[in-house]
């Protein structure tokens, strides 16, 4: 009856992520360092492009897709709009362009392994060994 | 005095192709050097944008009764060139009516400039770009920024320089929770004053709009104090106009006396008197303070004030003037009310006042010249006194686009330049209601 219950249990829970996600985890290419939440929320907006010397460049998936909202909402405690908004400004005020979007988590998995300072954002069900995890919720 | 504070395509046709030469010269150079390829960015922007008045007269160049898109529109594109991650190019033009005539529509180039980015705190570039002044001089253009459907004349077009070309330099510091950032820059700017003449004097001078061309050099320094989506601001800004044509600015009109009671204001030397003396250089300070806070609830206030210091000519623009917004994001929508206040020094009020309104009796020869001299020379006169109460909202319509409505009611006290007098009529004492609709998008 308990094993039941358990495996019962584990494919709600299975449901859910896949539903879902499960966490959402910054990885950086092999020069990039580990760092904080805070420092991924500035590197997100445009206020740091190096961190300990490296230069670093950030990189997400399209608007809609449900990594990038919940990286918005763990990692800068925002949402599309507000982060859309916040991009526009900033691109019209002379101050860049906001990070560059892929097509998917899998090529944004190809873009930090190949890039020297790149950083981008994938669900932690998607890691693989080799993938530099800098930063967890 | 309608500032154009946008360097022109037709003015600056040669200035502008250099620009974008050297703009693709040092993409070309800059890329060359740089392993990575470029990442070019390209996007746009557009306002159609519809104003309309309960008055015959126009209001700031184009409302009246018969409606206008003239007065908000304009459509634009940017391209941003991230050379890698320190270097940068960015371009701006826009098509928006004329600032130099009130008639057609104008190419110009709002920005060309090189970033250079050392490290995160330092942020270096030269070109042309705009300068900010107040809180939303740099993405004026692009109505889909902010709320209110149009950003109060009181301030926004008062100002000296906008778009210049120079040097900026910009050094932020993270102090915990804050930003503080200074800016520094020197640039010069080509642009127009634009006045309205509202009697005819034939064969002296027509009634109308025209426009004096001037290079404005500035330097300044802007104090930035951010948290979250919270923002003060202080600046100050040296800056030194030049009348590019024969149009000088007088320094005063003196009066000449005909009579005990009877005489005119020597405002042309057309006119007998001790001759007008005008001055081709005007040197001005600008000083302003700005803010954008949530104040509880949901509210939020932006205010902003500029004081423009012109001491050595009383027909100059020595002003001040300011507004203060109460908005309430809701959703989708963000209703808000303003009133805004732009006086001239009692200086100019006062000598604005005194010429407008002289007059000569009919028995004096040449009675009707001098009169209407002396109006022309009072719509010459910078001066400003009036005050707009606004209530608008906008809607978002999705991530990228708003559509704005808002009813503003201008109130002129003695004068106001804004306003285009009827012949034989006063800016003064007039009441403009304004209905303005706007579609803003970015793409």
């Amino acid at each position: 009856m308990k094993t039941t219950i358990k495996i019962a249990s584990l494919a709600v829970s299975l449901a859910f992520a896949q539903a879902y996600g499960g966490d959402i985890v910054v990885i950086g290419n092999g020069n990039v360092p580990k760092m904080d939440s805070a420092t991924i929320q500035k590197i997100y907006t445009g206020k740091l492009i190096s961190v300990s010397g490296v230069s670093v460049v950030p990189v997400g998936v399209k608007p809609g897709m449900a990594a990038r909202n919940r990286f918005l909402q763990d990692f800068l405690n925002q949402d599309e709009e507000k982060f859309t908004a916040y991009w526009t400004v900033r691109r019209y005020i002379g101050k860049g362009v906001p990070p560059a979007e892929m097509a998917s988590t899998a090529e944004v998995i190809s873009h930090v392994q190949a890039t020297p300072g790149a950083v981008g954002y994938v669900d932690e069900a998607e890691l693989k060994p080799g993938l530099n995890v800098i930063a967890r919720k | 005095m309608m500032n154009s504070g946008q360097p022109e395509f037709s003015d600056q046709g040669k200035t502008m192709k250099n620009l974008i030469a050297c703009g693709l010269a040092v993409i070309s150079a800059v890329g060359a050097i740089t392993a990575r390829a470029a990442e070019v960015s390209l996007s746009g922007f557009a306002t159609a944008g519809y104003a309309r008045s309960d008055q015959d007269y126009n209001y700031q160049r184009f409302v009246d009764q018969q409606g206008t898109f003239k007065r908000d529109s304009v459509l634009g594109a940017q391209m941003d060139v991230k050379l890698n991650n320190e270097f940068g190019v960015t371009l701006q033009g826009k098509l928006a009516p004329s600032m130099n005539s009130d008639q057609g529509v104008d190419a110009t180039v709002s920005w060309a400039f090189l970033s250079w980015r050392p490290t995160n705190d330092w942020l270096i570039r030269v070109g042309r770009l705009r300068i900010p002044v107040y809180l939303q001089s740099e993405n004026m253009d692009v109505g889909a920024t902010f709320d209110f459907a149009r950003l109060p004349a009181e301030v926004y077009s008062s100002v000296q320089t906008t778009d210049g070309d120079g040097l900026f330099v910009g050094k932020t510091w993270n102090l915990d929770d804050y930003e503080l950032t200074l800016n520094g820059y020197w640039a010069s700017a080509k642009m127009h004053y634009r006045y309205y003449r509202r009697d005819d004097a034939q064969p002296l001078f027509s009634a109308g709009s025209y426009f004096v061309p001037v290079k404005s050099t500035a330097r300044g320094l802007i104090l930035t104090l951010q948290r979250d989506d919270d923002t003060l601001r202080v600046s100050a800004h040296d800056i030194a106009t030049r009348i590019t044509d024969d149009q000088w600015l007088p320094v005063t009109f003196p009066y000449v006396a005909m009579m005990p009671g009877v005489g005119y204001y020597q405002t042309t030397n057309l006119l007998p008197g001790p001759g007008v003396q005008s001055v081709a250089d005007i040197r001005a300070m600008a000083y302003t303070l700005a803010a954008d806070v949530a104040v509880g609830n949901g509210f939020r206030v932006m205010g902003e004030y500029v004081r423009r210091n012109v001491p050595d000519v009383a027909t100059g623009p020595d002003s001040q003037g300011a507004y203060l917004a109460l908005l309430k994001p809701m959703g989708a929508w963000t209703p808000y009310v303003s009133v805004a206040r732009l006086e001239s020094m009692e200086r100019t009020r006062s000598l604005y006042n005194k010429v407008n309104g002289n007059s000569v009796p009919a028995f004096i020869p040449g009675a009707a010249l001098i009169n209407v001299s002396q109006r022309a020379g009072a719509d010459g006169i910078n001066a400003y006194d009036q005050t707009t109460w606004a209530l608008g909202t906008s809607y978002r319509l999705g991530l990228n686009s708003k559509v704005k409505a808002e009813w503003a009611r201008t109130r002129s006290g003695d004068m106001s330049l804004f306003i285009d007098a009827p012949p034989g009529g006063q800016s003064g004492k007039q009441v403009v209601n304004v209905l303005t609709f706007s579609y803003n998008v970015v793409f």
